[in-house]
């Protein structure tokens, strides 16, 4: 066995593979859990509570306000509506000035004040009946927080942002084309949050420690082959009676092919190629049923034998790319 | 320096150097890793997500396949179902024991097991027509699978279905107001069985599947769990007192505040009364909304275990519970609002208190 094994991290993994060793004891494991800094010090807690505590006070404090105004209380006067989110904004926008913008405090205030944004536009459009359709909302709530978006450096931001585009392609499509469930409405949203997945993943490549973390491409990257997978089993059901279908399960096909390259390869993740395997599941299952012609006691029966196989091969090729990956390292 | 951001940061090889080992432990503890991190068939190097793969595919195909049992007429009368049920789950068990290092056998165990279940289900409730049978028979059935099955998988599902039966049972009684003390007792046991991570998993080492699908199945049931009761009325299940949850919640973080606050980091007994006592203050509005401090709870606890699947769950419940929330209709929205603006107002003050202890303690 090679000795590089012991350059892995040591993960809690390792304290769970360490307590199965016979005579263990609890305080040769409790040392090696402390050293390896998985028990927090007062250092630790401190930083914690603290970022913990802004979070959730700045999301009672929004929830509570977007509550307030879908309780639309129609004593309290328009200007009192207004000021009220005014008021928020101006008071969040204040903390962030005088703050250290890579403070997490500070970015929490961007993160209200784009949020607070959001809620001003709504109750303006509530009081004043503008008449605009939902997607105007959304799009210009995502212009004017571009620039806070772009100064934050916070992925909480981000994420709000490529939301608030999705939905306003989305609404745009399905208010003014009348195009609800349009191959290329998914094709629009392919192309925005891939864009957007490609400029994370080549800063994580680059080993760049602002793109370090995971949870925002692991998102972008759901949304992504899970949306092709959706916009493809239309079109086999279909039998591809738009063709923006066809290029859809192209594009679903091609998503499968990068993500299991790319993550087994260039940025170690298993979870988007465990997504794509339960994609291509789905997909396979699909033209089966198509192909048996929807056939219901034989399809129930092959059904069961074909997801469970494929589950299984998912399982295999993915416990085989950690096997390979590990070596690497 | 110390790890604030809660991933490993250290190697296994910079552990043992400064845990100052002797030459035999030394090598004993590496030969031990090395034959066993890059062992395929250790349930402990599987990933997560393969796990949730298999038990996705396992539903969906035994669903899919008890279909076809239904569809066919195969399995026509109430005793065949309950007989082929109870085959089928004691051919899932049989399988775990037949090769328990292979983990691919682990789908088809579980499919054979869901099927199973499913069916036992459907017979036991079509033979004795009360839905309160079929939750004792549930109970009887996943404590089996829970004792005999050697599987990760196996025992996570029956650790969250074991409460989901309890649930049953409750609701079809007069006493309601029982599930304050299911989801209490689940919330007592998640931090008991987390701060005592350790001791357990040592004490079980003869038996390696039961410490993780036990502790992460008690979190997920008492947040499952909560999910349901809190939007019961769907089940026409009228639950009130709110805030025996969440004062047995409450005294579930206090415990597991003192384990790492006074036994862990020794701070004195009036810092942790005080630390109580704010926490107590910031969450008063919050008590008909037991959802809330669950969370919180599960949150603190992956803090306090380095864990960032418990973190997630925490988060994502968190957000769940804010939604469902939104549409109860105990309170009016403007009642809500108030009490979410007033506890927000509550956490940014002492969130601000806090960022002067922190600079406090970083200059010192």
């Amino acid at each position: 066995m090679p000795d590089e094994i012991l350059n892995e991290k040591f993960s809690l993994k390792v304290i769970y593979l360490l307590a199965k060793m016979d005579h263990m004891s609890e305080e040769v494991l409790s040392s090696f859990y402390s050293i390896a800094g998985f028990k927090p010090g007062i250092q630790s807690w401190i930083s914690f509570i603290s970022k913990l505590v802004l979070s959730l006070g700045l999301l009672f404090t929004v929830t509570g306000v977007i509550f307030f105004f879908a309780y639309n209380w129609s004593e309290l006067h328009k200007f009192a509506k207004l000021s009220i989110v005014g008021g928020a904004i101006l008071a969040s926008t204040i903390i962030a000035l005088f703050s250290e913008l890579n403070k997490f405090h500070a970015k929490l205030s961007l993160l209200a004040v784009a949020v607070f944004t959001g809620s001003l536009l709504a109750v303006f459009g509530q009081i004043y009946q503008t008449g605009a359709n939902a997607y105007d909302l959304f799009l210009n709530w995502a212009i004017l927080i571009t620039g806070i978006v772009l100064i934050s450096n916070f992925k909480p931001l981000w994420f709000l942002w490529l939301t608030l585009i999705n939905t306003a392609i989305i609404l745009f499509a399905g208010q003014i084309l009348w195009r609800w469930i349009d191959p290329f409405v998914f094709i629009s949203l392919f192309i925005v949050n891939t864009i957007a997945l490609i400029i994370y993943e080549y800063f994580s490549y680059r080993k760049n420690p602002k793109f370090d973390s995971r949870w925002l491409p692991r998102i972008i990257g759901f949304a992504i082959i899970f949306s092709m997978t959706v916009a493809g089993i239309v079109g086999i059901i279909t039998e591809f009676e738009d063709y923006g279908h066809a290029i859809c399960l192209l594009l679903a096909l091609g998503s499968y092919v990068t993500a299991f390259f790319f993550y087994s390869r260039k940025v170690y993740d298993l979870s988007s190629i465990a997504v794509s395997c339960v994609c291509i599941i789905a997909m396979v299952f699909t033209v089966i049923l198509k192909a048996r012609n929807f056939d219901t006691a034989s399809i129930f029966f092959i059904g069961g034998f074909i997801i469970v196989g494929l589950t299984i091969t998912s399982a295999f090729i993915l416990i085989k790319i950690n096997k390979a990956w590990k070596t690497q390292i | 320096m110390e790890n604030t951001n809660m991933k490993p940061t250290k190697t296994i090889l910079d552990v043992f150097n400064e845990s100052n080992l002797a030459k035999d432990e030394y090598k004993s503890y590496s030969s031990f890793l090395k034959s066993h991190l890059l062992s395929v068939d250790s349930e402990t190097n599987v990933p997560w997500f393969v796990k949730i793969i298999t038990i996705f595919g396992a539903c969906v195909g035994s669903l899919l396949f008890l279909g076809f049992l239904l569809i066919s007429h195969l399995l026509s009368s109430e005793e065949s179902m309950i007989i082929t049920g109870s085959v089928f789950v004691l051919s899932g068990i049989a399988v775990t024991y037949a090769n328990k290092r292979n983990y691919l056998s682990d789908s088809l165990s579980l499919s054979l097991s869901i099927l199973g279940q499913v069916l036992l289900g459907i017979g036991i409730g079509a033979k004795a027509i009360e839905f309160n049978t079929v939750c004792y028979a549930g109970l009887v059935v996943e404590t089996l699978i829970y004792l005999f099955a050697q599987s990760y998988t196996h025992k996570f599902l029956s650790v969250i279905l074991i409460p989901a039966c309890l649930l049953g049972i409750i609701w079809n009684s007069p006493i309601f107001e029982a599930t304050h003390f299911l989801i209490g007792g689940l919330a007592v046991a998640s931090v008991l069985i987390w701060t005592n991570e350790l001791p357990l998993q040592i004490r079980l080492n003869k038996l390696p599947c039961f410490f993780v699908p036990t502790a992460y199945g008690l979190v997920l049931g008492l947040l499952l769990t909560l999910v349901l009761s809190i939007n019961s009325k769907f089940f026409v299940v009228y639950i009130n007192h709110w805030y025996i949850t969440s004062l047995i919640s409450f005294f579930s973080l206090s415990f597991l505040l003192y384990k790492s606050l006074c036994q862990s980091l020794g701070i004195s007994k009036k810092t942790f009364w005080l630390v109580l006592t704010i926490i107590a203050i910031l969450f008063a509005p919050t008590v008909h909304a037991p959802g809330i401090i669950s969370s919180v709870l599960i949150i603190i606890l992956g803090f306090t275990r380095s864990n960032r699947i418990l973190l997630t769950l925490g988060i994502v419940f968190l957000a769940t519970f804010i939604i469902s929330f939104y549409y109860s209709l105990q309170q009016t929205l403007l009642t809500k609002s108030l009490m979410l603006m007033l506890t927000g107002v509550l956490f940014l003050g002492i969130g601000f208190a806090f960022g002067h202890l922190k600079k406090k303690v970083a200059m010192q």
